[in-house]
């Protein structure tokens, strides 16, 4: 098992983070939301990685191949199902805050504090 | 009665379906009662399940996929009494939004219902679940369908930033925890609750297991409000109409704490069995924080559904204090806190909706005195409210009084003390709202307390009958009021505390299909020192009310003190800083984990 995976998942989810923190732009923030989130399809993936193995799909191949664990895809498509679903809705947020606040800029939106 | 088990999460889905489906051609009145009949099965059915969950762990595999030698291969939904009265807590705080919503809207648009049984079925599919990726995936079904109700109302401004602020911070905490299990699972092969933990007990307590325990407990105290992850939950409740309130105060931010009680019973507290003073340091200390921060942002708040918010982050602070003892006592008295506030607290926002439908404002200075007429409503606050501080034998009381007990029998004497005053700054502040409402005491102007947006009040409610808003409000107030009283109830939480940080027993119901039943408890008793406690506190919170209201202050200097100003700066509405909040509060976890463990 090497490193490398988990270095490129943690990098992308602390980008992702970065980029939410700092957005100037709500659609900008939703997009740096899901690179955060991708860096569990990355995780999850390299957990379930084996070397020389193909894809656990056995209509055509032989009983005994070596494949990758078919745990975590089911994991990564229903963590990708979620994360559609929530910048979809997310997205549908930024298009009323144009509507209402006539900016999608986050330092813009001052409707709450304190 | 295993295959009873899925049916609290199975039937709110398909109400929701059918709604979904067919709302479009059904009368109005059509809707409100499939969505009340569907919450209502759904609430008795978990309590049944409660019942009988006493006499040993529901467990139910899905497909029939049940352990072979002790290992886990399907999906199973293990049942315990305090999951089961989680899930029926939210049912019936369900039944009382829908009845609420009922009259409170001009029309509920069909998805509301819609939205609200998904709400209910995340919930108790949260509750219910034996296994750790599903409720990552209840916990963001339920993320997702709470996000919309926040929005509810999007065709004001306010509602579209704090859905957001919600959204994000929420999502960032369920990738906290989606990682997790990822790690989990590629050290262990499962994700069986039980499984795991009896996997990982055998392990060494290495990086993994000190990482993935940050992960999984830094993102339920998301959900949770924990300072400094709170941030979001103000923002949300001030925006979300006031039945979907009386949820996300009632039981879901409770879910969160619930959440970290369940991983650390049955996943980690094998582990890291030496290490369960330290993380009582940490969650304790945490809870406490949270309590406090929670009581003075209330004191500061004008907007009722704000301060009542900041209630709440006030007491789910105490409820992580008492599920962070890890002591099954502690987690009794949780249960029946939970309980208490669940009720008094959905009291106390269906009072406030009462205040927008018929005098238009949620403004405590813009409302005072004009509640007058209201004397139903004003009564429902103010006796909600004081349920709250928990006067001797009344409403919280039995919960708080068994967690401070049990704070003091492990060496934190200082436990009542931080608890009665957390709960008086909270109960002060609302009664200093409902003495200005519904009396007109105290002057006009305070300059303590945080200015409102200019924004038109809520528009499209509906003319209801008043009676039939303030009915749900009374009969959760009552009930809340009666908890302490409940013959039974000390009892039964705490067996049912007892199996839940049982591992042994979890382990073997789950994987050996050998059910124990809860053992017996021993014979509750309450002491001098917590009535004393209450009382004093309840006294004192009355008395710091009378205070806001009537001494003669100086509220310009108490707003430019360097505490407050500071308090208001960092809760800034903007989700950018949520969020570095959020990754340097699991980072600062982290840390102290590793540290200490």
């Amino acid at each position: 098992m090497t490193l490398f995976p988990y270095l490129v998942a943690g990098w992308i989810l602390l980008a992702g983070l970065y980029g939410v923190a700092t957005s100037r732009n709500l659609v900008h923030l939703i997009i740096c939301l899901t690179v955060a989130q991708s860096s569990t399809y990355i995780l999850l993936l390299a957990v379930g990685f084996r070397r020389h193995a193909t894809a656990p799909i056995f209509g055509d191949i032989r009983p005994g191949h070596r494949v990758v664990d078919p745990v975590v895809h089911a994991l990564t498509l229903t963590d990708i199902v979620v994360s559609a679903t929530v910048a979809a809705l997310l997205l549908s947020f930024a298009v009323q805050a144009q509507k209402r606040f006539g900016t999608i800029d986050p330092d813009e939106l001052r409707a709450m504090h304190g | 009665m295993t295959w009873a088990a899925p049916l609290p999460v199975v039937i709110p889905i398909v109400g929701a379906a059918f709604l979904a489906a067919f709302g479009t051609w059904l009368p109005p009145r059509i809707k409100d009662v499939v969505g009340v009949v569907a919450a209502a099965t759904s609430a008795v059915i978990s309590l049944l399940l409660m019942h009988h969950a006493l006499g040993g762990y529901v467990v139910h595999w899905f497909g029939d996929w049940k352990p072979k030698g002790g290992v886990a291969i399907g999906i199973a939904f293990a049942v315990d009494p305090l999951g089961a009265g989680a899930a029926a807590l939210g049912g019936v705080l369900t039944v009382a939004a829908l009845a609420f919503s009922w009259s409170y809207f001009d029309e509920a648009r069909h998805y509301f219902h819609v939205l609200v049984l998904v709400f209910l079925g995340a919930m108790c599919g949260f509750a219910l679940s034996g296994d750790l990726f599903n409720m990552f995936v209840f916990f963001e079904l339920m993320g997702v369908s709470a996000y919309a109700l926040t929005a509810y109302k999007s065709e004001e401004q306010s509602p579209i930033q704090g859905a957001l602020n919600f959204a994000v911070t929420n999502s960032v905490g369920a990738f906290l925890i989606l990682i997790a299990i990822g790690l989990l699972y590629g050290e262990t092969g499962a994700l069986n609750l039980a499984q795991l933990g009896n996997t990982l007990a055998g392990h060494q307590v290495d990086g993994l297991v000190v990482v993935a325990f940050t992960l999984l407990v830094a993102g339920f105290l998301v959900k949770a409000a924990a300072v400094p992850f709170h941030f979001w939950l103000a923002d949300a409740h001030a925006v979300a109409p006031a039945p979907v309130c009386v949820l996300f105060s009632g039981i879901m931010v409770e879910l969160g704490v619930l959440g970290i009680a369940r991983v650390d019973a049955t996943v980690f507290s094998g582990v890291l069995h030496a290490d369960q003073d330290a993380i009582r340091s940490v969650l304790v200390g945490v809870g406490v924080a949270t309590g406090l921060v929670g009581g003075v942002m209330a004191l500061l708040q004008r907007h009722l559904k704000r301060l009542l918010a900041y209630s709440t982050i006030c007491h789910s602070g105490l409820f992580l204090a008492g599920v962070g003892l890890l002591d099954p006592k502690a987690l009794a008295g949780t249960a029946s806190y939970v309980l208490a506030h669940g009720l008094l607290k959905g009291a106390l926002f269906l009072a406030a909706g009462v205040l927008l439908s018929e005098l238009h404002s949620i403004d405590e200075l813009a409302l005072r005195g004009r509640g007058r007429a209201l004397r139903a409503t004003g009564l429902v606050f103010v006796v909600a409210a004081i349920g709250l501080a928990g006067p001797p034998f009344v409403g919280t009381f039995l919960g708080k009084s068994d967690i401070e007990e049990a704070g003091v029998h492990a060496g934190l004497g200082w436990m009542p003390l931080a608890f009665t005053v957390a709960s008086v700054l909270s109960t002060a502040a609302i009664l200093r709202a409902g003495g200005r409402v519904f009396a007109g005491w105290g002057p006009a102007r305070d300059a303590t307390l945080t200015p409102l947006p200019d924004e038109e009040p809520a528009a499209g409610l509906g003319r209801a009958r008043r009676w039939q808003l303030v009915a749900p409000a009374a009969v959760l107030a009552a009930a809340g009021l009666a908890v302490s009283l409940v013959p039974g109830l000390a009892d039964g939480s705490e067996r049912a505390a007892d199996l839940a940080r049982d591992r042994g027993a979890y382990v073997s119901a789950v994987l050996e299909s050998r059910r124990a039943p809860a053992p017996p408890a021993p014979p509750h008793e309450v002491t001098a020192s917590s009535i004393a406690w209450a009382t004093a506190g309840t006294l004192a919170a009355v008395a710091l009310a009378g205070v806001l209201l009537f001494a003669r202050r100086r509220p310009e200097r108490v707003a430019a003190r360097p505490l407050v100003l500071a308090l208001r700066a960092v809760h800034s509405g903007h989700t950018g800083q949520y969020v570095t909040w959020l990754v340097g509060g699991a980072a600062a976890l982290g840390a102290l984990f590793a540290l200490l463990l």
